[in-house]
């Protein structure tokens, strides 16, 4: 069995980096006279701009993305704030937003001609646009904070809910303030886990494509789109993925060496108070959560249902539909395959695997921090190689290989993390009772662990629904989904069509996340 | 006729030899506590006796069956050696009842479960939950589900930490009583004296270094086989002794004592000679031994004293008010004659 | 766990359908071919009614893939010989251009076609065939703008309009081809004193032409160059908005820019006679108006009635001389110097 584990470990490793591999390897090796022209191109005159627009980017989301997620979770979990579960899951819901949704109604409502400057200038007389750019660095980072802080807020709930309270209460009893608590004993617990939230929000800015598209902000990813659909030079494309694919790769080794997988459970009571809040304190943080909500639930949501309303005889039809059937069938289809998959890795991995062998699994990860449309293009290269038409007869196993390669990681990270707090101890308690390893899987793990592998799934679900590049360029013919129909639409600038499929996407997303919330529930109230 | 054997076994953690050749030998029903100073690898033998750690070398059978030997590996589920863990580890998504019945072999009847239910006193809980229950009830429907599976062996690894003082003592009785009853034969890993004291036939006490030794309460109190014993049981003391060879003695500053001629000491080598507080008795003439009372430790049925003496090893001695023959003040002095023997043993 | 295992079931089952819907790699070309699969970056509202009217005229069904057209090249590419793609449609001359570059495109001998397609509409060589016109022209806002302001393209290079003008990103094919023209017409260097002039007056550049449009209504900027299309279709929301389109380069110039949607035969396709059958009808009088009419463009015969919104914008005279292949021949050059200017 555990030569198995080993095959089964590399096959999934090779599978994941061997197209990449090969991609890598023929545009380095093969070059073509305008390929050569295009990266010298791209070297002279973009790259400097490329490096640093993205740097600052990543920075400035990242910060902002901790500092909400900071205040969020401390409210959530150190204080006595009212609707404590309405404001988490109000916290939680801007991950229905695709980057590119909350880009385009952002840059749709702020430009100049967007509705909120035009209702400044119509009732105040005042240019909103002067103060205020939308397509600023500020602009842009401040729009994807607001879609990714719900990460932060995520890891840094479940890290507050780890601490002792005992601790807290040592720390009061010697006279300690609640804010010297928070900054000087709490904020240094929970350091790993803001390492690696700032991380995974540093990954999706690099890898997103659609939402700096909107913007017309220019990061590595739209310029390697650019060099590939504007310049027709894949060659240049690739090599330039190399750079925040490597880039990205060091951000993992940095998240591994800070995150520690915490194998007790202490869990924060769920009452417990740190900082007492006054009515009036009380008031001025709900309204002040409020507006940010505001921001980065209700507005969105309404600008895309008023639009959507606007568009729907001119847009909607049957085809939608057929657009909605695609879309859960293919992201269902393609998170119950992935989440197999990755239960069989975890599951032997805890069988067979010391430390030093779990590094390895690094490799597999790698696919989350590629754009999506050069692991599309390398899996094509790989098909075409193997003379395989997988256009027309497998049609959708090439998607389905893309997603694996691109979110593997996504569920193997939370199952493996939801596995290791089961105690080795309780597999080793079924043993002396006489059950093998996969009795003990059947009977001791897996209904221990069903609530957060149906949440694992449901994550993946939600991620697959959003992906758009993959699945734009590997989509069987006449399939689309709402994720491919959205850039349709917005690439023409066609903001009011769009919003019908967006508005979908984010029903579909807020279903995904209440049934998510809901399993979580259960599995907090099992155990 | 030993039941359980464990020879030469030897496991590495990591690049530190953690077990280095131990061996012991259980007869059928005896009640064994393994007792010794955190990380010295008590719960690592457990686990290479459940068969959750494979040994490096060594061999261990149960009847006469072997588990381990050399490259033959016998995997936890074939063993039957019963394991209840500090943890208890019940399933969280069982009743009581399912949990006792996990660990029955196919064929087994339902009358059983009433057998084991009755047994822990928890029939009126069968269908609660494991977070239901306080700690003890954890701790016995832990019991029950390890003899469910009818083990030949059962392991506890300090099964009553983190219970109150009082259900300590209830439970390890209780637990006494049914191992007795069905005359299961027991390895108990402990930390506590009293636990290893009352419940165990024999025990074993196992130091840092690997070293051990095995016997009963009486052996191992009076002759113990290193420094670490004594230290750990907290048997006696030592004071200084230069060794003549000729006259097989070790000459102290109160006297000369004669030593057991345990190993091969050189003449005029430095040797701490044992004293077990059970040989010193108030001095009715002059003293062999000065002791003042630095220390006053009162407690539920006796009183503790901290004394301390010239010449000997270490800080200071710890016996209670029987010992020293009644109730002192902080600060006294009180002189100790030793109780005649025949030899004493005495360590390099 | 039992509904997703259904729903893959479903899924399965669709996949299957799918899959045997599609020509095999063994049928000849001289088979006739009830079928025809179409690579696409002319958007699938555009197409799919022209789409159905052909199969209910002739029964060939035409099944498309949409995508970019360097993704949709990419996979030709990839395909190679056994790509079921048997026309490539793209909806700027610069992408037909590329696919011409990368061998993939059947040089095509078509009396039909080349009696349709005026010279400059279609490829030197034949590879591919312009179906509908769209132009590239000046848009202004009709409060803050005469008429008698504008002139040219490169008038707008002009300090005159100086923080009055809305471009959209040089990124763009559209914008590329439109400034291949211009180094056609006015030289390299001239080129680039009239793209940089450009940059300078500029307020703010757009990823649309959509936005472009908007921007021009709300006041934020006078003038903008958009395809006449997008201006249509803003129109169409809402005929209040205060913008009109003006043409340039009349008097004594090359006309404006004038850019097609067109396509061409795969090289690799198993049924060339009925794909070339296809584009012939595509290119006919009849397919034109529904064609052309559909997203506001103008068929490749002005004589053949327009919409109602095209003709209101007028006529103009188009830069005929400039013939498209062009478009792609100097891409390059068009966005080296683009980059150059700092043209976002």
């Amino acid at each position: 069995m555990k030569s198995f584990y080993r095959f089964y470990q590399y096959v999934l490793i090779f599978l994941v980096i061997a197209p990449i591999v090969f991609l890598c390897a023929q545009s380095i090796l093969t070059n073509s006279l305008s390929d050569s022209e295009t990266w010298r191109f791209i070297l002279d005159h973009m790259l400097v701009g490329l490096v640093k627009n993205t740097a600052l980017l990543m920075l400035a989301t990242v910060f902002l993305s901790i500092i909400l997620g900071v205040s969020q979770a401390s409210l959530i979990c150190l204080t006595n704030i009212p609707a404590k579960k309405i404001l988490h899951i109000l916290f939680i819901l801007p991950l229905i937003f695709p980057l590119y949704v909350l880009a385009f109604v952002y840059v749709g409502s702020f430009t100049y001609s967007g509705s909120i400057p035009v209702f400044f200038r119509s009732f105040f007389n005042f240019d909103l646009t002067a103060l205020f750019a939308i397509k600023s660095t500020m602009g842009v980072a401040m729009v994807f904070s607001l879609a990714l802080a719900p990460y932060v807020y995520l890891f840094l709930r479940a890290a507050f809910l780890r601490i002792d309270e005992k601790l807290i209460f040592s720390a009061r009893s010697l006279g300690q303030r609640p804010f010297k608590i928070l900054f000087g004993l709490l904020m240094p617990q929970i350091r790993p886990w803001i390492y690696a939230s700032a991380i995974l929000v540093a990954l999706e800015v690099l890898c997103d494509f659609g939402g700096v598209s909107v913007f017309n902000y220019d990061t590595f990813s739209t310029a390697i789109y650019h060099s590939w659909i504007g310049l027709f030079s894949l060659n240049t494309a690739v090599k330039l993925s190399l750079i925040p694919g490597l880039f990205a790769l060091l951000l993992y080794f940095a998240n591994n060496f800070f995150y520690r997988t915490y194998k007790n459970e202490t869990k924060l009571s769920r009452s417990f108070v740190l900082f007492e809040l006054t009515f009036i304190k009380k008031t001025i943080l709900l309204m002040g959560s409020l507006s940010y909500c505001f921001f980065s639930v209700f507005f969105p949501v309404g600008q895309i249902f008023i639009w959507a309303s606007s568009a729907l005889s001119l847009e909607l039809n049957l085809d939608y539909l057929l657009i909605i059937a695609h879309t859960l069938l293919i992201s269902l289809g393609a998170a119950v395959f992935i989440a197999l998959l990755s239960l069989l890795l975890v599951n032997l991995q805890r069988n067979y695997s010391s430390q030093q062998d779990r590094s390895i699994t690094i490799f597999v990860k790698i696919g989350y921090a590629l754009p999506g449309s050069i692991i599309a293009i390398a899996l094509m290269s790989v098909f075409s190689l193997l003379n395989i038409n997988f256009f027309a007869t497998f049609a959708f196993i090439a998607l389905l290989f893309a997603y694996l390669v691109r979110f593997f990681s996504v569920a193997f990270e939370i199952q493996s993390k939801a596995y290791d707090l089961i105690s080795k101890k309780y597999d080793w308690t079924s043993y002396s009772l006489g059950k093998a390893k996969f009795k003990t899987f059947y009977k001791v793990h897996l209904p221990i662990l069903l609530p957060t592998l149906i949440s694992s799934m449901i994550m993946l679900l939600l991620e697959i629904m959003k992906e758009m590049p993959m699945t734009l360029m590997l989509r069987p013919f006449g399939v689309n989904t709402l994720a491919t129909k959205i850039y349709e639409l917005t690439s023409e600038g066609e903001w009011e069509r769009a919003s019908i499929s967006a508005a979908l996407l984010i029903l579909l997303g807020a279903l995904t996340i209440f049934l998510s919330e809901y399993y979580q529930t259960k599995k907090n109230e099992g155990l | 006729m030993s039941y359980l054997k464990i020879e030469n076994l030897s496991f590495d953690y990591g690049s530190i030899n953690l077990i280095k050749e131990f061996s012991l030998e259980l007869a059928v029903g005896e009640i064994h506590c393994l007792l010794g100073p955190s990380g010295c690898g008590k719960s690592t033998l457990l686990n290479l006796m459940a068969g959750f750690l494979r040994p490096r070398q060594g061999k261990i059978s149960i009847d006469d069956v072997v588990l381990v030997k050399d490259h033959f590996f016998s995997p936890p589920e074939k063993r039957q050696v019963g394991v209840v863990f500090q943890e208890h580890c019940l399933f969280p998504h069982l009743t009581v009842a399912e949990n006792i019945k996990f660990g029955f072999r196919g064929g087994e009847k339902q009358n059983y479960l009433k057998e084991l239910l009755s047994l822990i006193q928890l029939t009126h809980k069968a269908k609660s939950f494991p977070e239901e229950l306080s700690g003890g009830e954890q701790q016995r429907v832990a019991i029950a589900r390890a003899l469910a599976n009818r083990p030949k062996v059962l392991l506890m690894d300090e099964p009553f930490s983190g219970l109150d003082q009082d259900l300590r003592i209830k439970l390890r009785r209780e637990i006494k009583k049914i191992l007795k009853s069905v005359n299961l034969t027991a390895l108990i890993v402990t930390h506590s004296q009293d636990e290893a004291v009352e419940m165990g036939d024999r025990l074993t006490v196992l130091d840092e270094t690997g070293a051990y030794q095995s016997g009963n309460i009486q052996e191992l109190l009076e002759r113990p086989n290193s420094v670490n014993v004594v230290r750990f049981l907290h048997s006696g003391f030592f004071i200084k002794g230069l060794f003549n060879g000729l006259e097989q003695r070790a000459l102290t500053h109160n006297g000369a004592l004669a030593v057991a001629p345990l190993a091969n000491f050189k003449d005029r080598e430095d040797l701490k000679v044992f004293i077990p507080y059970t040989a010193l008795r108030p001095a009715l003439g002059p003293p062999f031994l000065q002791a003042t009372i630095i220390n006053r430790y009162p407690g539920k049925w006796r009183t503790t004293y901290e004394l301390t003496a010239e010449n000997i090893i270490g800080d200071s001695m710890l016996m209670d008010n029987i010992q020293i023959g009644g109730e002192f003040d902080l600060g006294e002095s009180i002189g100790f004659d030793l109780k005649s023997q025949n030899n004493w043993i005495a360590f390099s | 766990m039992m509904r997703s295992m259904l729903l893959l079931c479903f899924l399965f089952l669709h996949i299957k359908a799918t899959a045997t819907a599609t020509p095999t790699a063994t049928a000849t070309a001289t088979a006739t071919a009830k079928e025809l699969v179409v690579y696409t970056s002319r958007k699938e509202h555009l197409i799919k009614d022209i789409f159905q009217q052909y199969t209910q005229e002739t029964g060939v069904s035409i099944k498309y893939k949409t995508g970019s057209s360097a993704a949709l090249i990419q996979t030709i590419k990839l395909e190679g010989q056994n790509s079921p793609a048997d026309i490539f449609m793209a909806v700027d001359a610069g992408s037909l251009w590329h696919a011409t570059n990368e061998n993939l495109l059947e040089k095509v001998n078509s009396g039909v076609l080349k009696i349709n397609v005026p010279n400059h509409l279609r490829d030197t060589q034949g590879t591919w065939y312009g179906l509908s016109i769209r132009a590239r022209t000046i848009v202004y806002n009709t409060k803050k703008v005469k008429e008698s302001e504008l002139s040219t393209y490169e008038n707008l290079a002009h300090k005159n309009w100086k923080n009055r003008l809305c471009l959209r990103t040089s990124k763009k094919v559209y914008n590329q081809s439109l400034v291949a023209m211009l180094i056609y017409e006015l030289g390299l260097v001239k080129a680039k004193e009239v793209v940089a002039g450009w940059v300078d007056n500029t307020v703010e550049i757009f990823s649309n032409d959509t936005a472009v449009l908007k921007a021009i209504a709300s006041g934020q900027c006078d003038v903008g160059i958009v395809n006449t299309y997008y201006y249509g279709r803003l129109l169409k929301k809402d005929a209040k908005l205060p913008l009109k389109l003006f043409w340039p380069n009349q008097k004594d110039s090359y006309g404006v820019h004038i850019n097609i949607s067109g396509a061409g035969l795969l090289k690799n396709s198993k049924f060339k006679i009925a794909g070339l059958k296809f584009l012939e009808w595509l290119s006919s009088k009849k397919a034109q108006a529904s064609f052309a009419q559909i997203n506001m463009e103008y068929p490749l015969d002005f004589t053949v009635a327009q919409s109602d919104e095209t003709a209101r914008w007028g006529k103009f005279k188009a830069n005929t001389h400039f013939n498209l292949t062009h478009a792609g021949k100097l891409q390059k050059e068009a966005i080296k110097l683009m980059q150059e200017v700092k043209y976002k």
